[in-house]
């Protein structure tokens, strides 16, 4: 089933497009890459989807409502590329301010924030202020808060950019177990590596697909030997 | 509703961590207070008067001012000349005040300073006319003695308890403005207000719970500081404690309104500082620390346009007047509609980020 979608999406600021009449779908159960390079429009698309940025024109629709809407947004979960974070708060004090606004209360809100941190493995440092935090552990508590509200569609904006190797590879195997598990997820990325872990693929350049499916199919229908190739014939 | 619970109490729990704030917040306008009134009361010394000639003048003016007596009058010339005396007063003894009038010379370099010396010449005079003129003049000089009586308050009355009302309103506006504007900027540019708004959360809620966390801060504030001011330096509060912090709370309600909505125009926290001179500084001017009454008519109008105007005018009805709520209502009135003017640009501005409702 179609988690969320854009269609003929435009958008400019002024006289740069951002968005110049996108078109992408997510279905349930899988991990779609947006691919493209800097100034592509990816994070453009990723505000429209979640209704922090109003098309010009065409449509944003979440679980067949048009975007924003507060109850679809319920259903979201949203890491922007600044992790967003309260710096004066402790972590868990974070998730707790950003699971209330979710509306969650109560014994079920604290058994969440207590899984996400461990899912994230951040239970040890939960007390600490987010000032002391590495780049990594705040893109953790980042994601971890993306995730508070158990949302069915996922929305996030290069959020493995500043993780070392390792982290990278545990992130990406949540996300394939979040998909496993019937979510839909929507990763920006312009590292190659990452893009072969998607289950599709749209490749995005000045606000338009210019290609879209699986990674084999991408590199079959375009002849290149390996995405990093198409990605460097396809952006002129 | 719920969600605006959560932003205030999220609000208070960043301020719970950062007590070098809550210090400053509750103790910087103690020592504002505590300074204004050290300098306020201090008093102004007592002015030099060069006498020359009469004696029974010198008399006089003893009581009122320090009396220095030069040989001649090129001697308290030169006393004027060297700053060693405030004002000169040459009268001839043997020709008295009918057939001969005193030549004063007072040094106007500091305004208050020749002030205070002509009022206490001028007194020393009439003390000195009285003492040496006839009785027919005499009974002419009591007849024209005014009896005074005291509406409004009460001639011990001093320049700390009329100003006080006026600083009371400028800090509690003061640190609201800054504290809720710095916090909002920063919510701006770190992105948490964005991510606030990819919940689903109202903008009325997340205004509504920043009005509700700093409405709470600003609410101790105020406590604190008046009960320091009438307490400790015993400036009148006729109309009680209730009232004029009614008025302080509406006050910090425009300051707020204004801060979230200025923080809009602000990149940084040195730019949101930067509105300091251009909407704090003035309103203290006009706000009723000096007197408009004289001043061209544009002044008048602009103080108009000047939330602080309203809330000086309204506590020192209530504090120094001692009128009750009732009669301030049209200053409350003016305070509100500006809180809820400000408010209303505040969360319009906010639709780049959400514009669903």
């Amino acid at each position: 089933m179609r988690a969320a979608c854009l269609a003929e999406a435009r958008k400019s600021f002024g006289t740069t497009k951002a968005l110049d009449g996108l078109d992408l779908e997510i279905e349930e159960g899988e991990v779609l890459g947006l691919i493209g390079p800097s100034g592509s429009g990816k994070t453009s698309a990723a505000k429209a989807l979640v209704g922090l940025l109003k098309p010009d024109s065409g449509l944003a629709e979440v679980y067949g409502r048009t975007m924003p809407s507060r109850e679809a947004l319920s259903r979201v979960g949203y890491m922007a590329q600044s992790d967003a974070l309260f710096d004066d708060l402790d972590a868990r004090a974070n998730l707790r301010y950003f699971a209330s606004l979710q509306g969650l209360r109560g014994p079920a809100a604290r058994e969440r924030i207590e899984a996400c941190l461990e899912l994230m493995e951040l239970e040890g440092d939960s007390g600490r202020p987010v000032r002391g935090f590495s780049g990594g552990m705040r893109k953790r508590l980042s994601l971890a808060i993306a995730l508070v509200h158990s949302p069915s569609l996922l929305v996030l904006d290069e959020p493995t950019v500043g993780m070392d190797p390792r982290l990278r590879m545990r992130m990406w195997e949540r996300f394939r177990s979040l998909a496993a598990a019937g979510s839909a997820v929507l990763v920006t990325t312009h590292v190659m590596d990452e893009a072969e872990r998607c289950d599709r693929l749209a490749l995005i350049f000045d606000g338009r697909r210019i290609a879209s499916g699986s990674p084999c199919e991408l590199r079959a229908e375009s002849g290149a030997a390996s995405l990093e190739e198409l990605f460097l014939r396809e952006s002129p | 509703m719920r969600r605006a619970l959560a932003i205030a109490a999220r609000v208070l729990d960043q301020l719970r961590r950062d007590p070098r704030t809550i210090v400053l917040v509750l103790g910087a306008p103690l020592l504002v207070v505590f300074l204004l009134h050290e300098v306020v009361e201090s008093g102004s010394p007592e002015p030099r008067i060069a006498v020359v000639g009469s004696d029974r003048l010198a008399e006089a003016i003893r009581g009122e001012a320090e009396v220095l007596r030069p040989e001649s009058a090129q001697a308290a010339a030169a006393m004027l000349e060297r700053g060693e005396a405030d004002a000169t007063v040459e009268l001839d003894e043997a020709a008295g005040l009918l057939d001969s009038s005193p030549a004063v010379s007072v040094d106007a370099a500091d305004p208050s300073a020749s002030a205070a010396a002509l009022k206490a010449l001028r007194d020393g005079l009439s003390d000195y006319a009285r003492a040496s003129l006839p009785a027919f003049a005499k009974a002419a000089a009591k007849a024209a003695t005014p009896r005074i009586s005291y509406v409004n308050g009460s001639p011990d009355e001093t320049a700390f308890d009329y100003l006080a009302p006026v600083v009371l309103c400028f800090l509690v506006f003061f640190f609201t403005f800054i504290l809720a504007g710095i916090a909002f900027l920063r919510e701006r540019s770190t992105g948490t207000l964005e991510r606030a708004f990819a919940a689903p959360l109202r903008r009325r809620e997340l205004v509504g719970g920043y009005m509700l966390g700093f409405g709470l801060v600003a609410a101790v504030q105020t406590a604190v500081i008046q009960l320091f001011v009438v307490l400790v330096y015993r400036a009148p509060n006729a109309a009680g404690f209730l009232p004029a912090l009614a008025i302080d709370l509406s006050v910090a309600f425009a300051a707020l309104a204004m801060g979230l909505f200025l923080s809009a125009f602000a990149s940084s926290e040195f730019q949101m500082l930067q509105f300091i001179p251009l909407v704090i500084v003035p309103q203290v001017l006009f706000a009723g620390l000096f007197d408009l009454r004289s001043g061209p008519s544009w002044m008048r109008v602009a103080a108009d346009f000047f939330p602080l105007t309203y809330a000086g005018n309204a506590l020192r009805d209530l504090m120094i007047r001692g009128r009750s709520l009732a009669s301030v209502l049209p200053d409350a009135a003016a305070l509100l509609a500006f809180g809820a003017a400000f408010l209303a640009l505040a969360v319009r501005g906010l639709a780049r980020y959400r514009r669903d409702e």
